[in-house]
């Protein structure tokens, strides 16, 4: 057995190192945590990943980030002072996109995966419960990945949609009213959808005596800033046609519905949806 | 009290050990040496006694070229060339072997999340195929294994949840993209175009493809495929969920996937005529 420190080993020592020196942790404090006794920093790559865990649990960052060591020392010291809101730049992006939103995509999962999800982008899950906090659109992207890969039903997708128009109704109070007509309502949304998302921009193309069309296109800024994949995905649009459903129900009746009339990989990130009035 | 996480920990451990060893021929002396650990460690592993160290596991991703999301998911993302000189069990469902991308891994998530992992080590014990071989999520299997794999679900119940191949497609793409360009090999997407059929051929041994120049200055190459002879056609025209999907793959996917733009979709030939080429014609986009 090798016992050389290799080079894999001494840049997990200067992690371990470096994060003990920006938390404030000992190694008895870390011993506690990880339900193993250690004294010497060496000792910290013979404890199993069992006990490893409890310990990148404990400073809400992912095995592969600490290995490499790349990870926000920032973000860690103001999460470890208690400040739940804090974001790396990474996970900042262009601030576009709802946390909550991606709060309801993940609750489909097990906690447990939510746990590991948060850890991958070091986000706090007090930040995806708390109403009004955004958060980069990658991880809403990535989000919506992992509940395609697990739901495949597009009709889960929608509804999930729909249930976040039907939460933030209360958003537009003032701004529409149950007599409105759909198409004015729409537009009013249209005027307003920064309540909603930052990264897309949103029209009403054509309005008709039984339907309107509606069209999302991604924003320039953002365009450049995410991957195209992720306006195009199906995920996304069923969430958007789900939305747009969900918002019918400020007349007080059930939702309308939605069809996506255009949109895929070929559509350079533009969807088209149809709202059928009646 | 051994916790939810702690059990997947060991058990991962324990799979990721056994499979490594299987794969490469090593012996317990020969895998412990590798992650300069001891034999009686990898013994502990093996029997589902402990997790790896910090140190084990950070030699171990670093030497196979593991992800270190591995341990958690339980999920390995290796694409090796001989594995099949240490999995012959599965020889039967290789013939042939249909890969594309990681369809076949996606329809195994989704059964395993409708069914359980139970279920699907059942299955493959039907199917004379040792579980083990599917810890490694690339490990390619042929149409008729993922065939198998659809009937169970149906018989299960599971028949109008089971998702087309091609809503799979647009996944299985996008997982691969970064690996398909690398690959591929360069920046230049207009070469990344010419040596499509080589990659495709290297994974996917149901049709032949090949490129053919269509303008230089413009960029433009002409992709065809043609279905091997081995191929039952009628699998591809009539089976409502495999049918339509290498044609969309090739036709949408793998362009876009270099980097790519369809310019022209028109096809010369269907796919389900036997002998003959569809044919695509691709921009590359500078």
């Amino acid at each position: 057995m090798n016992l050389e420190i290799s080079h894999s080993n001494r840049t997990i020592l200067r992690t371990f190192q470096k994060v003990k020196k920006c938390t404030g942790l000992s190694n008895s404090d870390i011993s506690h945590i990880c339900g193993r006794v250690f004294h010497e920093d060496h000792q910290f790559l013979q404890l199993d990943l069992v006990a490893i865990d409890k310990f990148l649990e404990y400073i809400n960052v992912d095995l592969g980030a600490f290995i490499l060591d790349s990870f926000c020392y920032n973000t860690l010291a103001k999460q470890m002072k208690g400040d739940t809101l804090s974001l790396p730049e990474k996970s900042r992006g262009n601030l576009g996109s709802r946390s909550k939103t991606i709060n309801n995509a993940l609750s489909f999962f097990s906690n447990e995966k939510k746990i590991f999800f948060c850890r991958k982008f070091q986000l706090h899950q007090d930040l995806l419960k708390a109403d009004g906090n955004r958060v980069s659109g990658r991880i809403l992207g990535a989000a919506f990945k992992m509940v395609k890969r697990y739901h495949i039903d597009p009709w889960i997708l929608y509804k999930v949609g729909q249930l976040n128009a039907i939460k933030y109704l209360d958003e537009f109070k003032g701004l529409i009213e149950k007599n409105m007509d759909p198409a004015t309502a729409y537009d009013t949304l249209c005027a307003h959808t920064d309540i909603i998302e930052h990264n897309m921009s949103y029209r009403v193309i054509k309005s008709q005596k039984d339907s309107i069309i509606f069209e999302s296109r991604p924003k320039e800024a953002t365009r450049e800033l995410l991957d195209k994949e992720l306006y195009c995905d199906q995920v996304f649009s069923e969430n958007i046609a789900g939305f747009l459903s969900g918002f019918s129900t400020y007349k007080g009746g059930g939702p309308l519905k939605v069809e996506q009339i255009s949109g895929g990989l070929e559509s350079g990130g533009v969807n088209r949806f149809e709202i059928f009035l009646h | 009290m051994v916790s939810g996480l702690e059990n997947t920990l060991k058990t991962n451990s324990k799979k990721l050990a056994l499979y490594l060893k299987r794969s490469r021929g090593l012996t317990q002396e020969g895998f412990a040496q590798a992650i300069n650990t001891t034999r009686i460690n990898i013994c502990r592993i093996e029997k589902g006694g402990r997790a790896f160290t910090m140190e084990e596991y950070a030699i171990l991703c670093g030497k196979f070229s593991i992800d270190y999301d591995t341990i958690y998911t339980g999920r390995l993302n290796l694409i090796e060339a001989n594995s099949h000189e240490q999995f012959k069990m599965c020889d039967n469902w290789r013939e042939h072997q249909y890969s594309f991308g990681n369809i076949v891994t996606l329809y195994i998530d989704y059964f395993i999340f409708l069914l359980g992992e139970d279920e699907f080590n059942e299955f493959c014990l039907d199917c004379g195929v040792d579980p083990l071989y599917f810890f490694n999520r690339q490990n390619p299997v042929n149409i008729e294994f993922l065939q198998k794999l659809m009937q169970r679900l149906m018989a299960k119940g599971f028949v109008n949840s089971i998702p087309k191949i091609a809503d799979f497609a647009y996944y299985s793409v996008h997982q691969s993209k970064s690996a398909i360009r690398n690959k591929l090999g360069g920046d230049d997407i207009f070469s990344n175009l010419l040596l499509i059929p080589e990659y495709l051929s290297k994974f996917e041994l149901n049709h032949r493809y090949k490129t053919e120049i269509v303008n230089k200055k413009d960029c433009s190459v002409e992709l065809s495929f043609q279905p091997r002879e081995h191929i039952n056609l009628g699998l591809w025209k009539d089976d409502f969920l495999i049918g339509g999907f290498v044609e969309e793959f090739v036709r949408v996917l793998v362009p876009l996937a270099c980097g790519a733009s369809r310019h022209d979709s028109s096809f010369r030939q269907r796919l389900a005529r036997p002998g003959e080429w569809t044919t695509i014609r691709i921009k590359a986009i500078r």
